[in-house]
């Protein structure tokens, strides 16, 4: 908020008080008018603040591309004409619309700020009173005009559609569409892409060159500021087509274009170009509010270097002749121009590779993979003609250039930046060799501090790239995950078993979930964005299923393909390992080969036998057992080990009242089993009789009492052979006919 | 430590292009500590996997992390590198600046070998090549435009779908960061892998090098300082096999799998074509340039062959051939001390006067045709015996550069020592140069008698790689 005041502020009383104090009292007033509100851009960093029911939003992204305008601002204003105190108001002026441009959500809010910011400039593109000066303004203004009736037109359409001006609204259809384009019409105008491009090349080279440095720089930063604000992930489908041919050209276009030109001001007017396609693959990805605002930060210091250098050569045409040996001759501009180009190269230790390398990781996320080839590609193309620059600012010079040196000094002092306020050149803060003396005299102290703070941080950011980036990311909302299924992958093999869907939603939200197009049931994201479904066992049958997550009322979501494999032997399904079960009997069950025979033992006593069945599935039901950790384990017919399972069954509370009628659980179609075994179920008599006969022998009584979960059992440890097992309610007479009759083969 | 001796030449290398007034004796005791760093690195190696691993978060939200870590092959590498840039710094006769670039490469080669990361893998990749390319520039030969414009836009332009194959590997693999165990976890497969794969091959083909991207080779070294230091560190920058193994076929076995026939095929044609050129150098730097890529093609084939004793042959040359091939252009930089040439036929007959260096000679020469007791031979043997094993004809036909070797060597060594004294007299080795060669020449007779000193940590990678591709070991 006291950024707006302070910029606004700044230029309304100094647009009246101009005409009676100093020019050199304007341009000091300006300077600390731009620091000001860069100051307070930095403080409380991280924070949102809203004014004006909301058209005013001041949060990171405002704050971070704001200090990149007021950034640019700074190079136009310490290295600029002074003669003129029109000169630093037009400037304050279009900062000024550019932070307003950079902090507010609603379209025709950023059509006053685009105004706010192009009258100044159309007027600082034609400083230079000659030929080329008037046809750069002109072509400026018109185009630029142009630009402003297509996005006005682009807001009319977009309010049809979506009834609303605040940016980032959703919407569909034809007209939000035609809205969303003809507004990307109109940002891509003032950003220079192609095939909007066709002024940039003339203004640039016929514009001074601290305001070309201006329009590289902090008109990129307002626009995409209000790029970012408007073309949101959330509405990639309709605009990401528009956008990647509009990157597909620039980047194309702009590296192709460079390649042969010879004038040091065209040539990054066509980097421009480039950079802003570069810019524009940010756009697309999901995290893009914070890769942008630092992409247009490493490019802003980094071309901000190369054209402040430009313009200490000289305010006309620099032919790229002009750079042969800067190096030798100047040490500090032409050591200041090679880092600008090789970090807007994007060389890996430097600042512009990280910021290359994040917005190319933007596009990739959002699967725009031929346009990162595509970028990729074209840097290297780019490569050539920035190495041929850098190579010739490191060449031995020739006695031209150094004609040439003095002749640019004497015309830039006509030029005016001779008035800044200089200092003596004994006292150059720096001590350094002849050939810097000049332009830092020159330049004067704030200039060459800008200068010298430009290349530090840009080492800074090379140095510490994630410091620039988590600044940039502060205050930003995390970026709210996207339903996704992470675990299974897709495409992989797995084994059945204790297997479950996870992945991240929107916290709160409840998703459905579904087995090859069934439905498997509903799970509700947790706070932290995670959610996790245990597979039941038919969704672990084997074969091929393909999970899928939906948002409630959507026919698609996001899916995931996987192969579950015959278990090699047999293993359970439904519990996990330690899980806690009923302490009244429950099922347990798995998977086997289809056919296969298994026993069941618990804690090394059998169970009974069970057959999978054609699905491979099994179940056994096991009657009440004590309290307490029982390990079960299930082994194929005859094998001496198989799958474990280790599960929890609490002690029963006693003095519950059994009123199940009586029936076995396991072991019902007899057969044959190992021994020791269990077997059992639940009843509701106060004691149950077990009698044991081998044949018609009897061997054996043995009365059971219900335990507290009404659960009866019997552990038995016979020798081998048949053995019939009948059990009776106790105190009925053994001819009475048996509740239950159990004949097992005994091994 | 792992950072101290990853960083501390580049700093000692900064600090002496400021304070150029520190000179030789600065740079000699950076490279020294350096080695000294590694070697107690290599003793304290405990044998298997990755050790001195350390982790930092350096730009997490986009999945990079400042991870190091050496296992045997980078240990190894690390001590080969420290070795050759203290003999370089040792022996060249250079300004001090030129030091001072050699030691800030040196960081960047160190950093290739030990980055588990692949973000940083590739940042040190191509950071290596400005300290390179700066050498080139500042004290190259007349014609060095031209060089630096072929060598820059060979390894720019081959890093770029290396670049993009990079993005392939872990958005299309899943993977959640660049981190090599993170990596190694989601390899590609099916048809991506084999185009990612082919954007590494493009890169690393250029720095192996392998036929037909070795082309910027020859101008490079042709154009660099007669002293042969960049030549040196040009030769430890071929670092192409190291990345095949630790990077691109672990990431991509499959990919691998579908350019393997082709891979084979390039070495071994490679290597021979190599050697054909080096009959016809007219001078010793181009000879050593194209014997260097006939080395490497000998390597390459045994790496490809994708078993045990082919992927421990290949990174047991590419140490030794970084030791003995750097020290060969250290010793052409003697002779050009000497006779102020580096043409083949003019200069002649120099035994008479320098039978020390004729002998320092004869020893790098042998071991760089691969005779049975110095540095060269174990690795050929087993990189070739590994190649048997998958196509015998191939090695064959690599066999024949081996032959080569011996034939174009001897015949250039002859002419500058043995024929009939032409040239004037010339001092014999000093005492500096006789440091040089006894270090020289222990090393590759220790490396050439005991192999075993650092085969048996190259051998569980080499078996890992094979069982990774499924091979019988």
């Amino acid at each position: 908020m006291l950024t707006l005041y302070v910029l606004a502020g700044f230029a309304t009383v100094l647009s009246l008080l101009a005409f009676v104090i100093s020019r050199e009292a304007t341009r000091i007033v300006t300077v600390a008018g731009l620091v000001l509100a860069g100051l307070f851009c930095v403080v409380g960093w991280g924070q949102t603040v809203e004014a004006f029911g909301g058209l005013y939003r001041f949060d990171t992204l405002a704050r971070g591309l704001t200090l990149v305008a007021i950034l640019g601002g700074l190079w136009a204003l310490l290295l600029g004409p002074a003669k003129k105190f029109e000169y630093p108001l037009l400037l304050l002026f279009a900062v000024t619309g550019m932070h307003i441009m950079a902090s507010s959500p609603n379209l025709v809010v950023l059509l006053i700020a685009l105004e706010v910011f192009s009258l100044p400039l159309y007027v600082l593109a034609t400083w230079q009173r000659d030929e080329k000066g008037f046809e750069a303004g002109l072509k400026y203004f018109l185009l630029g005009a142009l630009g402003a009736a297509i996005f006005l037109y682009g807001i009319a359409l977009y309010f049809g559609a979506t009834g609303s001006f605040t940016a980032g609204s959703s919407g569909s259809g034809p007209l939000y569409i035609a809205g969303l384009f003809l507004i990307m019409a109109a940002f891509a105008f003032k950003t220079a892409m192609v095939p909007f491009q066709w002024w940039s090349p003339d203004v640039y080279q016929g514009s001074p060159t601290v305001v070309t440095l201006f329009m590289a720089t902090a008109v990129k930063a307002a626009a995409f500021a209000a790029m970012l604000r408007i073309f949101t992930p959330e509405g990639l489908e309709a605009w990401g087509v528009g956008m990647a041919v509009l990157i597909a050209l620039s980047t194309l276009f702009g590296n192709l274009g460079a390649l042969n030109q010879t004038e040091a001001k065209r040539l990054f007017a066509y980097s421009s170009i480039a950079n802003a396609g570069y810019l524009g693959l940010g756009l697309l990805g999901p995290t893009g509010q914070a890769t942008v605002p630092f992409y247009l930060l490493t490019y802003g210091l980094a071309t901000g270097l190369i054209f402040a250098v430009l313009s200490m050569l000289s305010n006309q045409d620099v032919p790229l002749e002009r750079l042969r040996g800067l190096w030798y001759r100047k040490p500090l501009l032409g050591g200041a121009m090679g880092l600008g180009i090789l970090s807007v190269l994007g060389l890996p230790p430097l600042a512009g590779f990280w910021a290359k390398y994040l917005v190319f990781q933007e596009a990739a996320r959002a699967g725009f993979y031929g346009l990162v080839v595509l970028a990729l590609v074209t840097s290297a193309i780019g490569a050539y003609y920035y190495l041929k620059t850098f190579f010739l600012i490191f060449s031995k010079p020739t006695p031209v250039q150094e004609a040439e040196d003095r002749e640019a000094e004497a015309a830039l002092a006509q030029f005016g930046s001779s008035e800044a306020p200089g200092i003596p050149v004994a006292a150059a803060p720096m001590g350094l060799t002849q050939g810097l003396m000049a332009p830092a005299a020159r330049m004067g102290a704030p200039a060459l501090g800008l200068l010298l703070a430009a290349m530090g941080l840009l080492g800074l950011l090379s140095v510490l790239p994630g410091l620039g980036l988590r600044a940039f990311s502060a205050g930003l909302t995390p970026a709210v995950a996207a339903l996704s299924i992470t675990a299974p992958k897709s495409g992989s093999t797995l084994t059945a078993g204790s297997q479950a869907l996870q992945g991240t939603g929107r916290p709160g939200e409840s998703l459905e979930l579904f087995d090859n197009g069934n439905l498997l049931g509903t799970v509700t994201v947790g706070p932290d964005g995670k959610w996790s479904f245990p597979l039941p066992a038919s969704a672990q049958a084997p074969g091929a299923h393909t999970f899928e997550a939906r948002q409630p009322g959507q026919t698609r979501g996001e899916r995931v393909e996987v192969e579950f494999l015959r278990p090699s032997g047999p293993s359970f399904t439904g519990l996990q390992d330690g899980a806690t079960v009923a302490a009244t009997g429950f099922t347990l069950q798995g998977t086997a080969q289809p056919g296969q025979v298994l026993e069941v033992f618990e804690d090394g006593a059998s169970l009974g036998r069970v057959t999978a069945d054609a699905n491979g599935q099994w179940s056994l039901n096991v009657p009440p057992p004590s309290g307490g950790t029982r390990v079960y384990e299930v082994r194929p017919e005859g094998a001496a080990s198989g799958a474990r399972i280790s599960l929890v069954v609490p002690e029963a509370q006693a003095g519950a009242i059994c009123s199940q009628s009586f029936a076995l659980s396991n072991l019902q179609a007899g057969g044959t089993v190992s021994r020791p075994f269990r077997f059992g179920g639940v009843g509701s008599a106060s004691s149950y009789t077990v009698l044991v006969r081998r044949g018609d022998r009897i061997i054996g009584r043995k009365e059971i009492p219900l335990s507290a979960a009404c659960g009866w059992s019997y552990f038995s440890d016979p020798g081998p052979g048949e053995v019939t097992y009948e059990v009776r309610e106790t105190g009925k007479l053994e001819t009475e006919p048996p509740l239950a009759t159990i004949t097992l083969k005994v091994q | 430590m792992i950072h101290l001796g990853l960083w501390l030449p580049l700093l000692a290398g900064l600090l002496l292009l400021i304070l150029p007034g520190l000179g030789r004796t600065f740079a000699v005791a950076s490279a020294v500590v350096s080695l000294v760093i590694s070697c107690v690195l290599f003793a304290g190696y405990g044998g298997q996997g990755v050790a001195y691993a350390s982790q930092i978060p350096f730009l997490p939200e986009a999945g990079v992390y400042y991870a190091l870590g050496l296992d045997g092959a980078g240990l190894f590498l690390w001590v080969a590198v420290n070795l050759v840039v203290l003999l370089g710094v040792w022996i060249a006769d250079v300004p001090v600046r030129f030091l001072a670039y050699a030691l800030m490469m040196q960081t960047g080669l160190l950093g290739i070998f030990a980055a588990q990361d692949l973000i940083f893998f590739y940042f040190f990749f191509e950071a290596t090549l400005i300290p390179a390319l700066l050498m080139l520039w500042f004290y190259g030969g007349p014609e060095r435009l031209r060089a630096i414009y072929i060598f820059a836009l060979f390894t720019l332009v081959g890093s770029l779908p290396m670049l993009a194959a990079i993005f392939a590997v872990r958005f299309l693999g899943g993977a959640d960061s660049f981190l090599y165990t993170d990596l190694a976890a989601n390899p590609l497969t099916g048809q991506t892998a084999a185009l990612a794969f082919l954007g590494f091959l493009v890169a690393l083909a250029v720095k192996t090098p392998l036929f037909p991207l070795h082309a910027w080779l020859p101008s490079f070294h042709q154009q660099n300082h007669p002293s042969g230091l960049a030549d040196a560190m040009g030769t430890l920058y071929k670092v192409g096999i190291f990345a095949f193994f630790k990077w691109a076929i672990p990431l991509m076995p499959e990919g691998f799998r579908e350019w393997q026939g082709l891979l084979l095929f390039l070495a071994a044609f490679g290597a021979i074509y190599a050697a054909w050129v080096a009959f016809s150098a007219p001078d010793w730097k181009t000879l050593l340039a194209y014997a260097g890529v006939s080395h490497m093609g000998i390597g390459a084939l045994g790496l490809f062959s994708g078993n045990t004793e082919g992927t421990v042959g290949a990174l047991y040359l590419l140490g030794a051939s970084m030791i003995y091939g750097s020290a060969m252009f250290l010793f052409v930089g003697l002779v050009y001390g000497r006779t102020g040439s580096l043409e083949i036929n003019p200069v002649r007959g120099l035994a008479k006067h320098t039978p020390a260096l004729y002998v320092l000679g004869m020893f790098l020469l042998m071991a760089m045709i691969g005779l049975p007791g110095l540095s060269g031979f174990p690795g050929e043997l087993m990189a070739l015996l590994g190649a048997y094993k998958v196509s015998p004809w191939l090695t064959f036909v690599a066999f024949l550069a081996v032959i080569a070797a011996a034939a174009y060597a001897l015949t250039a060594f002859q002419k500058l020592f043995q024929e009939s004294a032409q040239a004037q007299a010339v001092p014999d080795l000093n005492a500096r140069e006789w440091g040089f060669a006894a270090v020289t020449v222990a090393v590759l007779l220790l490396m050439g008698l005991y192999p075993k000193l650092f085969t048996v940590y190259l051998e569980p990678l080499g078996k890992a790689i094979a069982a990774l591709l499924g091979g019988a070991s």
